[in-house]
């Protein structure tokens, strides 16, 4: 089961992980408009006070379709037998763990304490004026934001490694470079043509 | 089933066959024969090449039969092809 939930790309076939993939897509922006989430990047995720399902769902097709057309593109140099259904797969899946984060703001949470941490940064109010309980959850989320993300590079890893059969030091370079550069690419659309919130 | 030992268990180098004996008459020939390549292949990945070639060399079959994914039955391919080359230059 362990095996399934950080390498799925092993033994899963491509029609499977597809399904997978997109109606997790379809799902996370649907949580992350219902709690005021957005993907604003490709390993990016910022809480807002009000914002759309078609905003949401504009952020994760701007990540997936830029980090889909550049991995492919390195992992077609790496191997030439690279499949895009493998990469899209990929991707797709990989997101998962990061839909499930918005679910931290259930009752609009994170949003306040991101509020109060930005206000705390600029001297607008003292420590003391925060809930010890906001502390507490913040560093919760933090913690399993961490985790998330470790989550999510492992399954791209897995993924690209599966999908261009990747194994020297020169290959796993081209691949952080790759997801360095569709954060890089994927944040600078969707501050171009997805401002609106 | 016995395994056929392709390596040395000394000096980890290629074996030869120095003696063939017949099954039925025990006629024992004895020289120094270089194994074919496709038998210098480890048992696991004679037995992939075995299934390839009974699956008509459908990768796809293979992946359903082996409950593996197409790429990763496709990179197991490519990693025996490099072996092969590999052997067939040395």
């Amino acid at each position: 089961m362990f095996k399934i939930l950080i390498n799925p790309f092993e033994k899963l076939q491509e029609n499977q992980l597809l399904s997978i993939g997109v109606f997790a897509m379809l799902l996370g922006s649907f949580i992350g408009s219902a709690l005021n989430a957005r993907f604003d990047g490709f390993l990016d995720l910022h809480f807002t006070h009000h914002t759309g399902f078609s905003t949401v769902l504009l952020d994760n097709l701007i990540n997936t379709t830029s980090s889909i057309l550049l991995l492919f593109g390195l992992g077609r140099y790496i191997n030439s037998k690279t499949r895009l259904i493998d990469i899209i797969n990929t991707i797709l899946v990989s997101r998962i763990p990061f839909y499930l984060l918005p679910l931290f703001n259930l009752s609009g949470i994170i949003s306040r304490a991101s509020d109060l941490l930005i206000a705390l940064s600029q001297n607008q109010i003292s420590v003391q004026d925060i809930p010890q309980f906001t502390f507490v959850f913040f560093m919760v989320f933090a913690f399993f934001t961490l985790i998330a993300i470790v989550w999510v590079i492992t399954l791209l890893f897995n993924g690209f490694k599966t999908a261009c059969n990747s194994k020297t030091t020169l290959h796993h370079i081209i691949f952080a470079i790759g997801i360095l550069l569709s954060e890089v690419i994927s944040k600078t659309l969707i501050i171009l043509f997805n401002v609106a919130i | 089933m016995k395994k056929l030992p392709v390596q040395c268990p000394s000096c980890s180098g290629t074996l030869d066959v120095s003696e063939l004996t017949c099954g039925q008459c025990e006629t024992r020939i004895t020289g120094s024969y270089t194994l074919p390549i496709l038998l210098q292949l480890n048992p696991e990945e004679l037995t992939f090449v075995t299934e390839f070639i009974l699956n008509s060399g459908s990768l796809k079959k293979m992946a359903v039969k082996m409950e593996k994914s197409y790429p990763t039955v496709r990179n197991k391919l490519d990693d025996i092809i490099d072996k092969l080359n590999q052997l067939q230059n040395d």
